[in-house]
Parts: C-alpha cells; structure tokens; sequence
C-alpha cells in the first residue's frame, strides 16, 4: 500500500474520516433532542439554529441525521465484527488446512450466495424480528461467507508460496505461520474487503430500514428517515435529500478508500 | 563400506509422488544415496525429472511412499531458487533472519539474538544497515545471501541447495557460490546441490549424481562422470552443455 500519489485511498480516506467523525459524533451527541416536535417548526427551512431544517413534525433534521449516521455506524461496524472477523477466520483455517471442513465450508458458501444477500437477511429478520441487534446478527450471518471466500483464496495463494516453507523450516507452528507469516500479507486485500462491506451494511441497513424492517424506533435510521419523508419531498426537499446525501457521501468516501487498499 | 560417523543424510530406496488413489503420480523411482560430513553432493537433470521432489521429500513437505529418510544432523536446511519469494514481503530482513533463532531449544534474549543476527550477516557479507530494510529493497544476490544466513543461523549442517544461483546473473552467481564454498570449508557443511547447469555443477561438487525421469541413472566423483560418462543420458546432458 502506498500512500502517496494514491489519490483514490487519499480522499477515501479523507472522506471516510470526516463521515466517521460524523458517525461517532451521532453516537454521544445531538444539538437537539431528535424525538421532540415542535408544531411551529413544521417545515422549517434550512437556517442557522437548524442547518438541515425540520420536517413534517417539526423534528430538527440535522439532529436525526446525525444520531441516525451514528445507528448506521452502530451496526455496520457490528456487521463488520461479526461477520468480517468469524469470516475472515473460517477463511483462513479453511484456506490453510484444506479437506473436509473446507469443502464443507464452501459448498456452504455456494448455498448462501445462490441467495440475495438482502433477500437472505429478510428471511432471518422475518424470523427473529426487527431491530438493531437482529439486523446485526441477519446480516452478519449473510457477511460471513464473502469474507471467508476472500480471505480462503488469498491463504491458498500465500501458503504454497516458498517464504511460508522457509518458516517451516525454521521451526514455526502452523499458528505463528497464520497469523504472524501470512495474515500480514494479506491485509491489504482484507481492509479493502472491509471497506466494501462497510459499504454493503451501510445500504442494506438503510434499505431494510426504509423498509420498515430494520432499525426501529426510537433509534433514528436515515432509511427510515427517507420512507417517512418521501410524502412531502416537494413541500419539504430538506428532510429528503440530507439523509440522502450523507448515505452518498458515506458510501462514495469508503468506497474510495477500498480502492485505494487494493492497489 | 562408508563409516557410518561420518554420514549426515542417508535416503534409502526413496519412491515418491504426488496425488492419491488413482490421480496418484509416481515421480521418484528407488532413489538410494548418502551424503557425508563435509561434503558437496550434486545433483543434475533436466527440468521435470524430479529434483525438487527430492528435495522437498527430504525435508518431509512430501510424503515418501516407499522408503525412508534418515538424516542425521538436526534440522537440514533449504536455500530456494527463486530469492524473490522465499523471503516474508510483508517483514524486514532482520527481523526475519530472527525468526529462526525464536523457536531454538536454547533460549535468547532479545539482544543476544540481535547479536547472533549481525553476526551472521558479517558472515554472508551482508551490510548490517539492509537489516533494517524490506526484501524487496534488497538485489536478487544480496536476498540469496539473506536466505543463506537464514539456513544456517540454527547452526544447521545439512543444506539442500534448489537451484540457488539459477535465477542470478553470471557476476553474482560466482560471488554467491565462492560464497558457498567459504562456508562450507569454514563449519565443515555438508551440501545437496541441486543445479540443471553442469558448469555450476563442475565447480562446486565433490561427487555428483545424474537423474532422469525420477531415477538416479548414475553417479560418481564430478571429474570421473565429465570425462567418462558411462550413461547415455550422461553424455547427452554433457554434449548439450558445450
């Protein structure tokens, strides 16, 4: 990975940072309290006291927006840990190992993928319920076989490489090879994995939430933001295209920078 | 009869191959040689025939079918062909000529270790400042010096040798072999050198063996074979060399 004169991963990155303190920031604060209404600020226009003005009930949009980008972080990082790490493991034992549990593993794989993703993570919800936590543990579960299959390929490419027989050689364990010999060679391709899936959760928790089965109140979700402002996006554009424009800038910012990993 | 003292490897009918049941692909054929203490074994044939599975049953990353492997040295050691993908991409040559000396029995500071690392590079003529660099910064003799330190940091006796200065130009084929040759008179190494070209063949070894097809079609001391080549083969390989 090199930094310089790689513009893609430069503003992936700048992007991606501001839009992460974004999130993180929706996490602890809000200037307003997002659930108040206020009758006389039905439709206000965008102003100083409210940036992205208010919608139908009066709720300030900056304060959703920004409390929703932090549920949207929420569980797209869960996602992540979810279903990137169990991924990434399962691919690098299997890739490593071979045999039977690999085999397994990717005829497995093969099921889920004849699937939807989105369609597979209706299924879990219809069974477990909406909520944050379900769409966490919904899509994680469909995350999981991407990253093996990423991860898997990568290890089978490294381990008949002549460095990881010379680390045998020297008297290494199959365990120190992993982790210490290979999985350093291939982090390159497993950030760029995760900043494609950060991608994949952000707009399928929007989806879902647009949905309405997704995040659920009283977390603010922009998905759900959009559903309920679409009636009035000729009255009130605001309310609309805020939310819209920050999943834009979400998805465009680590889209970048997962370009910017693989080079 | 050869003194048994003196042996450090001993293969014994060696048959080998890839593959199971039915896709099983027999390479090596009754392969039956043993090489003493300080002493440079070559081993010669064309590309396919079966060298590098030698060298790979040796050192057990594939399983002999028939056979057996005794070797009696700890840990024989491997110096690879293509010095681009032996060494780590991802650490410093330092840290990597470290490695092995982490999972010795005789346990070493971090210092001591660091010590045995320098030293070593002294050694194979290694400037200490490519210690803190990447492989890839490194030329294609300087990462063969770097995989030769590697081999013996872990004061192993026994070196097989695949190919090492094939993919290096003349100049720095001679530096490396003079190389070679300087340790092996100075620890009194025993190496398995493993080369398609006779030339390199000639200058190093002391006795050498011809394969073809996966089978040893003869073998004797270097000068006996280049001038008197009993085995067709033999003599193909050696008018192809003029």
């Amino acid at each position: 990975m090199k930094v310089r004169k790689n513009y893609n991963l430069i503003l992936g990155i700048s992007l991606a940072g501001v839009m992460m303190v974004f999130m993180l920031a929706g996490l602890f604060y809000t200037p307003y309290d997002p659930e108040a209404m206020d009758q006389a600020l039905k439709f206000a226009p965008a102003s100083f006291a409210h940036p992205f003005g208010c919608d139908q009930f009066g709720r300030d949009v900056f304060s959703r927006v920004l409390q929703g980008s932090g549920t949207t972080f929420f569980v797209a990082a869960g996602t992540l840990i979810l279903g990137g790490g169990l991924g990434a493991l399962l691919g690098l034992f299997t890739g490593y190992f071979g045999g039977w549990p690999d085999e397994l593993l990717m005829r497995f794989n093969d099921l889920v993928a004849a699937f939807p993703g989105i369609l597979l993570a209706l299924v879990f919800i219809s069974i477990l319920g909406p909520g944050k936590y379900n769409v966490i543990l919904a899509l994680g579960i469909v995350f999981i076989p991407s990253f093996a299959r990423i991860v898997r390929s990568q290890v089978i490419v490294h381990k008949d490489m002549d460095y990881v027989k010379s680390a045998r050689l020297m008297g290494c364990g199959r365990m120190r090879i992993l982790f210490v010999h290979i999985l350093p060679n291939i982090k390159g391709t497993l950030f760029s994995a995760l900043a494609i899936g950060f991608n994949n959760a952000v707009l399928s928790e929007a989806g879902m939430s647009y949905l309405g089965i997704g995040v659920q109140p009283p977390d603010a979700s922009m998905g759900r933001m959009l559903s309920e402002a679409q009636a009035y996006i000729f009255t009130a554009p605001g309310s609309v295209l805020f939310p819209g424009l920050v999943i834009i800038l979400m998805v465009l910012g680590f889209g970048l920078l997962s370009d910017g990993c693989n080079i | 009869m050869i003194n048994q003292e003196e042996l450090v490897l001993e293969v014994r009918h060696l048959e080998a191959g890839y593959g199971r049941g039915r896709k099983y692909h027999q390479v090596l054929y009754d392969v039956d040689f043993c090489l003493k203490k300080g002493e440079i074994l070559g081993l010669v044939g064309e590309s396919g025939c079966g060298k590098s599975t030698l060298s790979k049953t040796i050192l057990g990353f594939v399983p002999a079918k028939k056979g057996q492997v005794v070797h009696y040295t700890s840990r024989p050691q491997m110096i690879f062909q293509d010095p681009f993908g032996s060494l780590n991409p991802g650490k410093k040559v330092g840290w990597i000529l470290e490695e092995p000396l982490r999972f010795q029995k005789e346990k070493l500071s971090e210092g001591q270790r660091r010590q045995r690392v320098e030293a070593m590079a002294e050694k194979v003529g290694l400037d200490k400042k490519l210690l803190g660099r990447y492989p890839r910064d490194l030329s294609g003799g300087q990462r063969q010096r770097v995989s030769i330190a590697i081999s013996l940091i872990q004061g192993s006796q026994l070196i097989l040798a695949d190919e090492p200065v094939s993919a290096l130009d003349v100049t720095i084929q001679r530096q490396i072999m003079e190389l070679m040759l300087g340790l092996q008179e100075e620890m009194n190494l025993s190496y398995l050198f493993i080369s398609h070209d006779l030339d390199v063949i000639y200058q190093m070894c002391d006795r050498v063996m011809v394969m073809e097809k996966g089978r040893i079609v003869e073998s004797g001391p270097v000068e006996q074979i280049y001038r008197e080549p009993e085995h067709p083969y033999t003599r193909v390989l050696l008018e192809a060399s003029l």
